[in-house]
C-alpha cells in the first residue's frame, strides 16, 4: 500500500519531468513515450506551450486529487471495514507538497517573491484569498503531522474540511466557465466530506 | 492576390512580382518555425502581401497554431486545433448591413483579391494573462468600412462568427461554455483606426481555422477576446454593439477591454504577462504598447470605470 502511494502521488512528477525535459531527452527515451501516447489521454512528447500554467495547473490538480485521497481513508474504514489510517498522513503530506509547489510558484514565478505584491493579490482578489487559506491551514497540519505533535494538535487537524471547501471554492473560481468536468472534480471531494459528516 | 495548388501550372513569378516573390522566400528561410509550417500545413495557401519589418521576437508559428481560445472547437486551449481538421473556410461570405449607406454581401476570395494585403507584426495579449507576437496578414478594417459607406448613425461596428454546429462542436454545448455565436463590437473611431485589420493569413499563408479563418478581426491593443473569429456579418449600428465575454460577466470582462496593466481582472493581476514559449513574465504595456498610436481615442474617459 505504501508503494503504492508512493508510486501514485510521484506519477505527477514524473509527468513534469518528461515534459519539460522534452527538448534534451534522449532519442530512444522519447520513441518510449510516443508509444505510450495511444494509451494514455496525455501528451508526453510535447514540451509544453504554457509551462507556468502547465505547472500551476498540473500541482494544484494533483494537490486537489491527494487530498480527495486523504479523505477518503475515514469513510473506507467506516463503510468498508478496511482500515488504512496509517497511510493517510503519507497521502496528505504529499498533498502538501504539490500544494507548496503550487504556492511557490505564485510567490516565486508569478509575484517573484515580492512579499507586498503577494499581500496585495490576497487582500484584493477572493480567488487568491480562498487558496492562500486553504495552504496556510495545509502548511500547518504539514508541521504538526509528526508523531509527537498530531496528539497535541488533533483537534486542529479537523481544519481540513475548511481547507477543502476552500479549494473547492478557489477550483471552481479559476476558470472562465464551469463545466461539467469541474462540477464532478469538486463533487468529489464535496461527497468525501459529507460521507465523513453523516459518520459523525 | 490568391493562390491555391497552383504552383505546377503557373510559375509563382507570373503571378507574384518579382520582388514580392524573394521577400517570401526570405520568410520561409527565418528559421525552424517557418520548416514547420511547411510541413504542418500542406493544405494552406501562400498570400502576396508587402511585408513588414519589425524588432519583436515572433511566437513561433506551431505555438500560435496550437494554443487557442476558441470555444465554438473546445474550451481548452489545445482542442481547437485537433477538432478543427475538416473545417470548411469556403465558400464563405461576409455580409455588411446595419447602418450603411450600400449593404453588401462579399466573397472571401474577392475581398483577398480586391484589397491589397499586408504584414501586421502585432502583440497579442490575452485577458487570461499569456501574450504572443503574431505576423498577420490583413487589411484594414476602415477599407471595408468605406467602400460599404459610413453614415452618421454609424457609431459603433457589430461582428459575427459563423453559427454552425455540424462545423463547430463546441456550439452543440449548451452547459459550461458561452452563448453562440459569438459577438463582439467596436466604437466606430475604434473600428476605423489604421492598427486595425482584418486579418486573412498569419505567417504568410492563410489563416488556418483554429486561428479564425478564412477572416477574422484584429485589434492589437485589447484583450485577445475583442478579435472574433471566423466572421460572417459586420453590422453598423447607432448604438452600443454586444460583445459576448461582456454579456457572460460585464464585471470581468469589458466593452472597451483595453490592455491596461494598472486595472486588474478581478480574480487576477494584469500587470505582467506570460510570453508563450518563455518561462518568465514580463511587464504588460498600456495599449499592449500601442499607446503613441491610440491612447488619444479615449481622452477624458475614466479607464477603471471602462475597462
Amino acid at each position: 500500500m505504501r508503494f503504492v502511494i508512493w508510486f501514485g502521488a510521484l506519477l505527477p512528477a514524473w509527468y513534469a519531468f518528461v515534459r519539460l525535459s522534452v527538448e534534451i531527452q534522449p532519442e530512444w527515451m522519447r520513441e518510449s513515450f510516443i508509444f505510450l501516447e495511444q494509451f494514455i489521454p496525455f501528451t508526453l512528447t510535447k514540451f509544453p506551450t504554457d509551462p507556468l500554467k502547465f505547472l500551476t495547473d498540473l500541482s494544484g490538480d494533483s494537490a486537489f486529487w491527494l487530498l480527495a485521497l486523504t479523505l477518503t481513508f475515514t469513510p473506507v474504514r467506516v463503510f468498508l471495514k478496511l482500515n488504512l489510517i496509517r497511510y493517510r498522513r503519507l497521502a496528505g503530506l504529499f498533498s502538501f507538497f504539490y500544494a507548496l509547489i503550487h504556492a511557490m510558484l505564485f510567490i516565486g514565478i508569478d509575484q517573484e517573491f515580492h512579499v507586498g505584491g503577494v499581500i496585495h493579490e490576497v487582500l484584493t482578489k477572493p480567488f487568491i484569498a480562498f487558496g492562500m487559506g486553504a495552504f496556510v491551514i495545509m502548511l500547518t497540519m504539514a508541521l504538526t503531522s509528526t508523531k509527537k505533535l498530531f496528539g497535541l494538535f488533533r483537534t486542529w487537524h479537523r481544519m481540513v474540511y475548511i481547507a477543502a471547501v476552500l479549494i473547492v471554492v478557489h477550483y471552481l473560481m479559476s476558470h472562465k466557465t464551469i463545466t461539467w468536468d469541474h462540477i464532478s472534480m469538486a463533487g468529489v471531494l464535496i461527497s468525501l466530506l459529507v460521507l465523513r459528516l453523516i459518520k459523525r | 492576390m490568391l493562390r491555391r495548388h497552383n504552383y505546377d501550372l503557373i510559375p509563382s513569378s507570373e503571378i507574384t512580382s518579382e520582388s514580392v516573390y524573394h521577400e517570401r522566400r526570405a520568410l520561409m528561410k527565418l528559421g525552424a518555425s517557418a520548416a514547420v509550417l511547411a510541413m504542418a500545413s500542406p493544405l494552406s495557401a501562400a498570400l502576396a502581401f508587402q511585408k513588414q519589418k519589425s524588432s519583436l521576437d515572433l511566437t513561433p508559428f506551431d505555438l500560435v497554431t496550437s494554443y487557442n481560445n476558441f470555444y465554438e472547437f473546445s474550451v481548452d486551449k489545445e482542442g481547437p486545433a485537433k477538432l478543427s481538421k475538416h473545417f470548411k473556410s469556403r465558400p464563405w461570405t461576409v455580409a455588411i448591413g446595419g447602418e450603411v449607406q450600400k449593404p453588401q454581401t462579399l466573397d472571401i476570395d474577392a475581398i483577398i483579391k480586391k484589397i491589397p494585403l499586408e504584414e501586421r507584426i502585432y502583440r497579442l495579449r490575452c485577458v487570461e494573462g499569456w501574450a504572443m507576437v503574431i505576423p498577420w496578414v490583413g487589411f484594414p478594417l476602415s477599407s471595408l468600412l468605406k467602400a460599404a459607406g459610413l453614415t452618421s448613425k454609424s457609431k459603433y461596428v457589430e461582428f459575427e462568427t459563423l453559427f454552425d454546429p455540424a462545423q463547430f462542436p463546441g456550439q452543440k454545448q449548451s452547459f459550461g461554455t458561452i452563448a453562440f455565436p459569438y459577438h463582439e463590437g467596436l466604437r466606430i473611431d475604434e473600428a476605423m483606426h489604421p492598427l486595425t485589420i482584418l486579418a486573412v493569413g498569419l505567417y504568410g499563408k492563410e489563416l488556418m481555422p483554429q486561428n479564425g479563418a478564412p477572416i477574422r478581426l484584429v485589434v492589437p491593443w485589447k484583450y485577445g477576446f475583442k478579435s472574433i473569429k471566423s466572421i460572417v456579418k459586420i453590422t453598423l449600428k447607432e448604438h452600443q454593439t454586444r460583445s459576448t465575454w461582456n454579456e457572460v460577466a460585464p464585471n470581468e470582462y469589458g466593452f472597451y477591454a483595453n490592455v491596461n496593466p494598472a486595472v486588474d481582472h478581478p480574480r487576477w493581476s494584469q500587470a505582467r504577462e506570460r510570453v508563450i514559449g518563455k518561462f518568465f513574465k514580463q511587464d504588460t504595456l498600456a495599449f499592449n504598447g500601442y499607446a503613441t498610436e491610440v491612447a488619444h481615442l479615449y481622452k477624458g474617459m475614466n479607464l477603471r470605470k471602462f475597462y
